[in-house]
């Protein structure tokens, strides 16, 4: 009898000991433990696909790339009163804990990072040549467009015809999914601009040449990109090149009128290089319609600085001037009496995000056809942009000299892009580098106290980043 | 009770029996209680100055040969010993006397009780007593002030609210610093399950408000390395051990206790009424620089707004009435032991719409199989109904101290509620947030003695937890009578098995020695799922739930819903030994192993010793100090561990996000690295160390304990950012670096003061708690603080959790601008977080408790006071209560504010344009008080009553909680502890308040009777 107790207790014990299994993975349905993870091309997909929410969101390109230079280029304007860190962008004095900048830099190489991760496993993975070239392209193409608004912000200008040996940030190359990879240093300008330049041409010779309407990269959205780094180092052969494949070979027109691109209703217009698309549930334009949409019951956070606005609504045939602004009153209890020029371009609720378009393309490429004398390209370009603007598409380009034609274009450019991506302040920084006298707010066009600092956890984590001065 | 503990020791003490060996003349008796007369079985009956003797059955009766003229001593452990000498009668009934001092009591520890003059760790002990007849959010609570080094605080009023324990100031970082809750040898289930994405109103919850105080026998806490490694890696912050009650031999027992009260708020904040605001904000307009009257918020007219004189706390804040039910039976035989017990709880807090009902039943049943085989279960379910209720920045309480402006009205001309600023009353009226919790705890357990002192033991159990929450915004209808709410589900399945063998042996009388070998192995699972819903008429209910489940993606209905599971698994072994040698010499020495599924693969198992000795001095021959009659000295040293860890948290992970993307159609997943692998990941270490002075005086009518302790906590888990340049966002790699020490004096006393007709006894305790951070792992002091310029931060060399703020020195008379302290000394009114210091600590340089019980004929009067010395508390809400009129009711204090060139005042000039919220010195308060913690009277019925009605005893009390508080703290209800959503931010912000509702004052009445 007592053996029999022993026994079940014995029993008891070992049944007990043997459902141990302590190597438990997550169970819950949507975390994969990293090592089974990436299995096919599709996860690779997916992976991708995570990029472009984050380039859509207000903390990157969505959002902050379309007011931060703007307001250092005195484009944009806000209420100075508010915003903590806004702040420091009215008095251009940067601190490394500057709350828009952590995010900014952190979300941007988590683009670089997971395009990297992309790459990586697309070597090892089995599938079609033509489905892992396009894997490819793609994640190239997303590495080289975080790289590039990284170094355009945190590193002094590209100065032509020099060693660019000025810090420019750390490449995101190697992929990061252990917590003790090593972090990067600085790269040169030079360095940072030759990887772009490599990614973009790798990605050049992988992407399809076609469009499938769902917002992913193309060739031509790669050589767009590509014309722009160029443009951006004053390379004007390079960036001729590519914006006269573009132009020439991508089947692209400009749009009836100049709120198309933004029209909810035409997505996918035939001037649009490379969108993000938008639809009511996930709505990605929304970071950007909360900065600027003039037609809420609450004011945006910026309105049009006011000479800013009086350039750009200098001329009552601008159908720009028309449609993109809206002078109205600021709401509130006691508004100032005086009338605030608000940006209209974005009032619509829900449309794709343009991020390359053909107008921007052909002024890229008219004023490098002015800047290597072939001006009959050049005029004929902003003749297509203005015309479309000033809706005569005959309109006459009257010009006296090179020197003209090259600010008329560049005129162009800056109430054609208004607002989007910050063009502007890139543009005074890439003249600047070309060796003209520029000023952004009131500094050097190459000044350090335009540069953001490198966000504080980066400096504490990092002891290879150099901080700016 | 006493039946309880003869049951108990009838089987270890059964196995002692021997022989005697010579005889002259047989001498019989029964052993009985005193006090009930009740036999009493496994007395030790020794004749003086031998070893030999007998021990009386089950009955109390005994038998022995002697000689005449020989001393018997009658010895029965909780009794006091007594020696008769035998003279030439042939019968000796004997009846003892209880022995109500504490060193002879029992105490159970992990895996087996000793007695607490045996104990070489540091254990606090508290009994039924103690909690009955007790208004108590959970019964946890009830180790307020009654232990040493245990600091307890009760978080708020709210109903089901947690309460915060800190076992000798236990600091993490990010890791969990709740006790282990072990309830009859099971680590139960504990923490807040409420899902913050159906509604998040900055209140938590507590999982162990399910569970009955009053089918609580008693709670041992273990404080150090001796008593509590046995737990290894999750005793750092502690043990606390629960037991249930159990049957007392003799005719079955019937016990009603029924309690009700009545509760309200502690304290009311001073508010600006309609009128003063409506001058202040004008004043505060034209200080802005602005002309002509203010446009006054809520788009009020002047006239409107000082019509209007809404008391918004009047307005939320009621008498809650609050009653209790216990119903228990117990009986026990030689065969049986059965303790059955249903209760019914419902308690209404001092906020409108929070009401908390709790219904549970119990049945511990074990059964003697044969002599030597017992089997048992106990089992217990408890459903738990919360009606929740905003508080802090969710509105509530928080917004009738707050944005509730006292010129808005509660509803317009028309009846119609006010809608245009924060209206408190229509969020309480028209919102509903339920939470309902089914939770069943059953435990089963073998035990065999295959040899006398040797035990084999097995206890399985599962604790199961469900709950769901429902939240429906009434507030919300739109045009088409359409509002949203959101769902969430939590289901825990705590699966926990002990297996242990146990063997009591004495070699040559002098040398004891209990060996303890075991194992235990724990599998937690839990499964989460939340949905939000649009589209509602109605609140979500059993039908409408399917059918919202089963339109996922339809995007009219839900906006989301979510899944989550996480499951760990612990596997231990333990080993420990007690030895004792001749009654004065102790030395208990445990190991323990723990594997655990939450350890990263490089440290998956972690490994727990401790050695500990006690030295019985006041048994030596040497000692004679008078009326000191018990000194012992104890000593301890040991590891135990955190592993409140997350249990994902090693591992690397990619997460799918459903809807992530959109391929300009539908909503697509995306597939992204959320959490990097942490092979290195592991428990938090504590080296303990423990010494202990116990002392008895005047036969031990005074007893206690003088300790210190040091804490040397290693491998504390810090959450490193990784390089925004290593591509992973905001990630941070959980890793084990930091250092805290923590020290501290602990002192308790039991004194009876007068015995006789009027009884007085005291008893007493204090603490301290010193702390400080070791290490950092090299990383600078602003890597771990509560935010940008927040409040508290760490910083090597300084206290846990410091308050680090920019001194506030006044306010210019010039200007009415505030003037601070930059870091050399200069007065400024610059404020910049860089000129932030070191002023102050959120931990008391000393707290405790102390009470005492009178008692005269049938009346017995308990007062208990606690308190707690030199704790900073940081008003978070004060920058906008003082300041922030834009928006926010501002406290009375404002009326001194700075007005005109000239005025010397403390209170900066009020604005509407430019307000800065700016945390300083100016809104940190000292949180000491002294406080009436329960008053209890009671008046037991005589017994020749009781006898004519039946009854076997009745006591009716009245009583009282928070009665009397004396502080200087004025802000609110100096004894806090703010409710946070993450566990950083509980560990490190737990002082810093946010509109948090204070403790209830509760008036109670109730009986209790047995038959």
């Amino acid at each position: 009898m007592k053996k029999i107790y022993f026994i079940l207790l014995s029993l008891c014990f070992i049944i007990a000991l043997s459902g141990c299994d302590l190597t438990l993975e997550p169970e819950g349905e949507n975390d994969i433990p990293l090592d089974e993870a990436i299995q096919t091309l599709e996860d690779v997909e997916e992976l991708l696909l995570s990029n472009y929410a984050v380039i859509r969101s207000g903390s990157t390109m969505g959002g902050n790339s379309n007011w931060m230079g703007s307001l250092l280029a005195d484009q944009a304007d806000r209420d100075p009163s508010s915003g903590f860190g806004d702040v420091q962008f009215i008095n251009i004095d940067f601190n490394a804990q500057n709350p828009t900048l952590r995010p900014f830099w952190a979300d941007l190489y988590v683009v670089a990072n997971r395009s990297s991760i992309a790459i990586s496993f697309i070597e090892i993975l089995e599938g079609s040549d033509e489905a892992k070239n396009k894997l490819r392209g793609e994640a190239l193409f997303l590495r080289s467009l975080a790289h590039f608004e990284l170094v355009r912000y945190f590193a002094l200008p590209y100065i032509k015809d020099q060693d660019n040996t000025q810090p420019g940030i750390p490449l995101r190359l190697d992929p990061v999914l252990e917590i003790e990879s090593p972090t990067a240093p600085r790269s040169s300008v030079e360095a940072t601009y030759a990887r772009i330049i490599e990614d973009l041409l790798a990605a050049i010779d992988l992407l399809p040449s076609v469009d499938e309407d769902d917002g992913k990269p193309t060739v031509w959205a790669a050589r767009a990109l590509l014309a722009k780094v160029y443009f951006q180092q004053n390379n004007f052969d390079g960036a001729f090149a590519q914006a006269n494949e573009v132009i020439q070979n991508g089947g692209f027109q400009l749009n009836e009128t100049v709120t198309d691109i933004f029209d909810p209703e035409q997505n996918f217009s035939r001037e649009s290089i490379w969108e993000i698309p938008s639809i009511l549930l996930d709505n990605s334009s929304a970071s950007l319609t909360g900065l600027y949409q003039s037609d809420r019951p609450f004011d945006p956070t910026y309105y049009a600085d006011e000479s800013f606005a009086i350039f750009a609504r200098s001329e009552a045939a601008d159908t720009r001037g028309q449609l993109w602004y809206n002078e109205r009153l600021r709401n509130g209890a006691n508004p100032p009496p005086e009338p605030v020029v608000f940006v209209s371009k974005f009032d619509n609720p829900v449309f794709n995000l343009p991020m390359l378009r053909l107008a921007e393309i052909l002024l890229i490429r008219a004023e490098s056809a002015a800047e290597t004398n072939n001006t009959a390209v050049a005029v004929a370009d902003l003749q297509s942009v203005r015309g479309r603007a000033f809706d005569d598409s005959g309109i006459s380009i009257d010009f006296s000299g090179t020197d003209d034609l090259i600010n008329q274009i560049r005129e162009e450019r800056q109430k054609e892009m208004a607002f989007e991506f910050s063009n502007i302040f890139h543009d005074l920084k890439r003249v600047g580098g070309n060796g003209e006298s520029v000023t952004i707010g009131g500094l050097s066009f190459n000044s350090p106290e335009l540069l953001f600092k490198i966000p504080d956890v980066e400096v504490n984590t990092n002891p290879l980043v150099e901080q700016n001065p | 009770m006493l039946m309880k503990k003869k049951l108990l020791f009838l089987f270890l003490i059964g196995s002692l029996i021997f022989d005697v060996v010579y005889a002259q003349q047989t001498i019989s008796g029964q052993v009985t209680d005193a006090e009930d007369g009740e036999p009493l079985p496994g007395v030790n009956i020794l004749v003086k100055g031998t070893s030999s003797g007998t021990v009386s059955d089950f009955n109390g009766n005994y038998s022995l040969s002697v000689e005449e003229g020989t001393i018997l001593v009658f010895s029965f452990v909780g009794y006091q010993p007594q020696e008769l000498s035998v003279g030439s009668q042939t019968v000796l009934n004997v009846s003892l006397n209880s022995d109500v001092t504490q060193l002879s009591e029992i105490v159970v520890v992990g895996f087996g009780t000793q007695i607490k003059r045996d104990l070489t760790g540091a254990v606090g002990q508290i009994k039924a007593e103690q909690i009955e007849g007790r208004v108590l959010p959970s019964f946890e609570a009830a180790l307020q002030g009654q232990t040493p080094g245990v600091q307890v605080i009760q978080g708020s009023g709210l109903a089901g609210s947690p309460v915060q324990i800190k076992i000798r100031g236990n600091a993490s970082v990010s890791g969990g610093v709740e006790p282990l809750y072990v309830v009859d040898g099971i680590p139960i289930t504990t923490g807040d399950f409420s899902n913050t994405r159906v509604r998040n109103i900055a209140s938590n919850t507590n999982a162990l408000a399910n569970i009955n105080p009053n089918d609580i026998e008693s709670i041992e806490i273990l404080k150090d390395a001796a008593a509590g490694a046995i737990y290894g890696s999750r005793a750092s912050n502690g043990v606390v051990l629960i037991t249930t009650k159990s049957g007392a031999k003799g005719k079955g027992k019937f016990n009603v206790s029924y309690n009700a009260s009545i509760q309200e708020e502690t304290i009311r904040q001073d508010l600006l009424n309609s009128a003063e605001f409506v001058e202040l904000y004008q004043e505060a307009h034209e200080n802005s620089g602005g002309v002509g009257d203010a446009v006054l918020p809520g788009g009020l007219s002047r006239e409107e707004a000082l019509s209007n004189d809404t008391d918004w706390q009047d307005e939320v804040l009621q008498k809650g009435f609050s009653q209790d039910l216990n119903v228990s039976f117990s009986k026990a035989t030689e065969k049986y032991n059965l303790f059955a017990s249903g209760s019914f709880s419902d308690q209404e807090t001092f906020i409108t719409g929070n009401e908390f009902r709790r219904i549970n039943g119990r049945i511990n049943f074990d059964y003697n199989i044969l002599e030597n085989l017992k089997v048992g279960f106990k089992a217990t379910y408890g459903d738990v109904r919360n009606d929740r209720v905003p508080v802090g920045f969710a509105g509530g309480l928080g917004a009738a101290q707050g944005s509730a402006l006292p010129i808005f009205p509660i509803r317009e001309a028309d009846g119609t509620f006010f809608v245009n600023g924060a209206n408190p009353v229509r969020e309480l009226e028209l919102n509903l947030f339920t939470q309902k919790e089914r939770r069943a705890i059953t435990t089963a357990f073998i035990e065999y003695e295959i040899l006398p002192g040797l035990k084999v033991r097995s206890e399985n159990s599962i604790d199961y937890l469900d709950q769901n929450e429902d939240f429906f915004d009434g507030q919300a209808f739109d045009v088409n009578g359409l509002t949203s709410g959101g769902s969430g589900d939590v289901y825990v399945t705590n699966f926990n098995t002990n297996n242990y063998i146990t063997y009591d042996t004495k070699i040559n009388d002098d040398h004891n020695f209990t060996f303890l070998l075991g194992h235990q192995y724990q599998d937690l699972q839990l499964f989460r799922a939340n949905f939000r819903a649009s589209g509602l008429t109605d609140r979500i209910d059993e039908r409408t739930r399917e059918e919202i489940i089963n339109a996922v993606g339809d995007e009219d209905m839900v906006d989301e819903r979510v899944t989550f599971q996480e499951r760990s698994r612990i596997l231990s072994g333990f080993f420990r030994v007690n030895y004792k040698y001749k009654d004065k010499y102790l030395l208990t020495a445990i190991a323990r192993a723990d594997a655990s599924s939450r350890f990263g693969e490089n440290n998956q198992v972690g490994y727990f010793p401790s050695v500990s000795s006690g030295w019985i001095i006041s048994e030596e021959d040497f000692f004679d100090f008078g009326a000191l009659s018990f000194l012992k000295l104890r000593a301890s040293w040991g590891l135990t561990g955190n592993d409140q860890i997350p249990p994902n948290g090693r591992f690397g992970l990619f997460t799918r996000d459903p809807g992530g993307f959109n391929d300009n159609v539908n909503q697509v997943d995306v597939f992204f690295p959320s959490q990097l692998p942490n092979p290195d990941l592991k428990w938090e270490t504590t080296e303990k160390i423990d010494l202990g002075l116990d002392f008895g005086i005047l036969q031990d009518r005074i007893s206690g304990t003088l300790g210190y302790y040091i804490n040397n906590a290693r491998d504390i888990i810090l959450d490193v950012p990784l390089a925004g340049s290593q591509g992973n966002g905001g990630a941070q790699a959980a890793r084990n670096i930091g250092e805290f020490q923590t020290t501290g004096w602990e002192f308790n006393l039991t004194s009876s003061n007068l015995v006789g007709n009027f009884e007085w006894t005291t008893n007493l305790n204090l603490s301290t708690v010193n702390n400080e951070v070791k290490d950092l792992g090299g990383f600078g002091p602003d890597t771990f603080d509560s935010g940008d310029g927040g409040e508290v931060r760490l910083a090597v060399g300084q206290p846990f959790a410091a308050f680090f703020l920019v001194p506030f020195v006044g306010v210019n008379s010039e200007n009415g601008n505030a003037l601070y302290l930059d870091l050399e000394g200069n007065v400024t009114e610059e404020f910049d977080i860089a000129n932030r210091r070191l002023v102050g600590s959120p931990f008391p340089d000393f707290f405790g408790g102390i009470t005492n019980t009178f008692s005269y004929k049938n009346f017995e009067l308990s007062v208990f006071f606690n308190f707690s010395v030199g704790n900073k508390i940081y008003n978070g809400e004060g920058p906008l209560q003082q300041g922030g009129i834009n928006n926010t009711n501002q406290r009375r204090e404002i009326l001194d504010r700075w007005r005109q060139p000239g005025d010397v005042t403390d209170v900066p000039k009020l604005v509407t344009e430019g307000f800065a919220f700016e945390n300083s010195t100016r809104f940190l308060s000292d949180g000491s008080y002294l406080r009436l913690k329960t008053l209890t009277l009671s008046y037991n019925l005589p017994p020749n009553l009781l006898d004519n009605i039946g009854l076997s005893s009745a006591r009716v009390f009245i009583g009282g909680q928070n009665l009397l508080t004396f502080t200087e703290y004025e802000q609110g209800d100096p004894e806090v502890v703010r409710d946070n959503q993450t566990q950083l931010d509980r560990n490190l912000r737990s002082s810093v308040t946010f509109f948090t509702p204070p403790q209830a004052r509760v008036y109670n009445i109730g009986f209790n009777v047995s038959f």
